[in-house]
């Protein structure tokens, strides 16, 4: 039987957003909708996704807090990609030694992202 | 009218400073009761047109979002693109939306990359914007305006505006300046550096570093060849140049890199001094030791920088003249190097010096 994985997607740029949701649902992937981290994290508690794309920086819960909410608290394994328009290396060991899976630095290729999403969910 | 006829016939049996005081008093009260109803009209107008922006800003994101999406494989994927170029295409008469339209697609690629963006590019040329860019240009009547459509032809690519950009390499703004850098350093890669041929005007160091991290970005290719810029009559463009040659190891032009180590700018001669210190480029130090007494301090101390990595045996009388240095880093250098070409001879300096200050250098060199 075909799975739809789900993933949920934390941004608070609306333009990116949209423009990512279009392009992951054409691709068959079922979204939820996130436009900061409060929100993102209602939407993981909520939809157990597959699979989860957040900004670092967004309004209330950032990026960030959202990786370690989901890796401390909730203790699930869901892999994460994270993005940002900030290339700082901070920001990116941060991430990484928060538990996200990914990173990719803004502007990023829909086409990139795609590829790896379906590598992440192999 | 009796309440006014009254106001106004208070003051007749008052004393004049008084009556005057109260006149004062209600000019002013008159006045802030005017400017409190012009700020609340200026506020009005500007939440307004704060609404119509977001609503206008939608709208375009929404239009641009649909032609980036149309799949390459749509048999109406011209007409479907054609309507979306006609429906913006009716909004652009006006100035105000032409701005919020540019500034959507500034934020659109800024968050993507890859094929979106070419088309982002692609669009903005459809859509007739790159006229308005060079129409700036042409204008050329505030720095502000033509540094803004210089960075709108850098960001979406426009090869064809190259002629009208070049215009400005040696514009007396600075910032002017940087955008002619950096549009044609991101439209033509390293091929743009070109304007160094015909640049007169300084560089600062800050746009040095933002021309050498532009230029990382750039996919690998051929570098040009620096010569060109080596010789040139511009002393910002020499000391960049030689940047270059560092970042890119550029080491062709070695006669020409040797003889800027007599260029008349300081600057150069320090730059070049620093270059041939890190890359042990030949010739270079027997050059430096020749002309050492010709030099100036700042050289000085820098070429025996140099002779700490690069000294060898041969080079002992030179440093043994200079032990005694009346400069203190020229000193404590001469010292370290003699240390390294020939210990035997640095430790005899312990009984040679009287001085405390000399014995106390060479202890902390034997120890260090």
């Amino acid at each position: 039987m075909y799975k739809k994985y789900k993933i949920v997607i934390a941004e608070d740029n609306t333009l990116f957003l949209t423009f990512i949701k279009f392009k992951l649902e054409k691709e068959g992937f079922e979204l939820y909708l996130a436009e900061n981290g409060k929100q993102a994290i209602e939407l993981i508690e909520k939809h157990n996704p597959d699979l989860i794309l957040t900004d670092v920086m967004m309004d209330f819960i950032s990026g960030l807090e959202v990786i370690s909410y989901v890796r401390n608290t909730l203790k699930s394994q869901t892999p994460i990609i994270v993005f940002s328009a900030s290339g700082q290396e901070e920001i990116v060991l941060k991430a990484f030694h928060l538990g996200a899976n990914d990173f990719i630095g803004k502007p990023l290729s829909p086409n990139e992202l795609v590829i790896r999403i379906k590598k992440l969910l192999k | 009218m009796s309440i006014l006829n009254q106001l106004l016939n208070f003051t007749e049996d008052t004393p004049i400073i008084i009556a005057i005081i109260w006149k004062l008093v209600s000019i002013f009260i008159i006045s802030i009761l005017l400017l409190i109803g012009i700020l609340k009209i200026v506020r009005f107008n500007m939440r307004f047109n704060e609404k119509n922006d977001k609503k206008l800003q939608i709208f375009y994101e929404k239009l641009l979002i649909e032609y980036l999406l149309i799949e390459k494989e749509n048999p109406e994927k011209i007409i479907e693109h054609q309507k979306i170029i006609d429906k913006i295409s009716k909004t652009l008469k006006r100035k105000r939306y032409r701005k919020i339209l540019i500034k959507t697609f500034h934020k659109t690629k800024g968050q993507i990359a890859g094929d979106a963006s070419s088309n982002v590019d692609e669009l903005f040329v459809k859509l007739g914007l790159t006229e308005y860019s060079k129409r700036k240009l042409r204008k050329n009547n505030n720095w502000v305006n033509t540094a803004v459509a210089i960075r709108d032809l850098k960001t979406f690519n426009i090869k064809d505006a190259e002629k009208e950009v070049s215009k400005f390499i040696n514009s007396k703004s600075e910032e002017v300046r940087q955008e002619v850098f950096f549009y044609f350093i991101a439209v033509f890669g390293f091929d743009g550096l070109s304007f160094l041929d015909k640049l007169t005007e300084p560089i600062t160091l800050w746009t040095r570093i933002r021309i050498l991290e532009s230029l990382k970005k750039i996919e690998l290719q051929e570098f040009p060849d620096p010569k060109n810029w080596l010789e040139s009559e511009n002393e910002y463009v020499v000391i960049l140049a030689l940047e270059l040659v560092a970042t890119y190891n550029l080491f062709d032009n070695l006669e020409v890199l040797t003889a800027l180590l007599s260029h008349k700018n300081e600057k150069v001669r320090l730059k070049c001094i620093e270059l041939f210190k890190e890359f042990y480029i030949p010739n270079g130090k027997e050059v430096l030791i020749n002309s050492f007494y010709q030099r100036t301090l700042k050289e000085q101390v820098c070429i025996f920088k140099l002779l700490e990595d690069q000294a060898t045996k041969e080079d002992e009388k030179f440093i043994l003249k200079n032990i005694n240095n009346s400069n203190f880093e020229i000193k404590v250098s001469a010292l370290k190097i003699l240390n390294s070409i020939n210990r035997s001879k640095f430790l005899e300096f312990k009984f040679i010096f009287s001085n405390q200050e000399n014995t106390k250098i060479i202890q902390h060199i034997e120890y260090s």
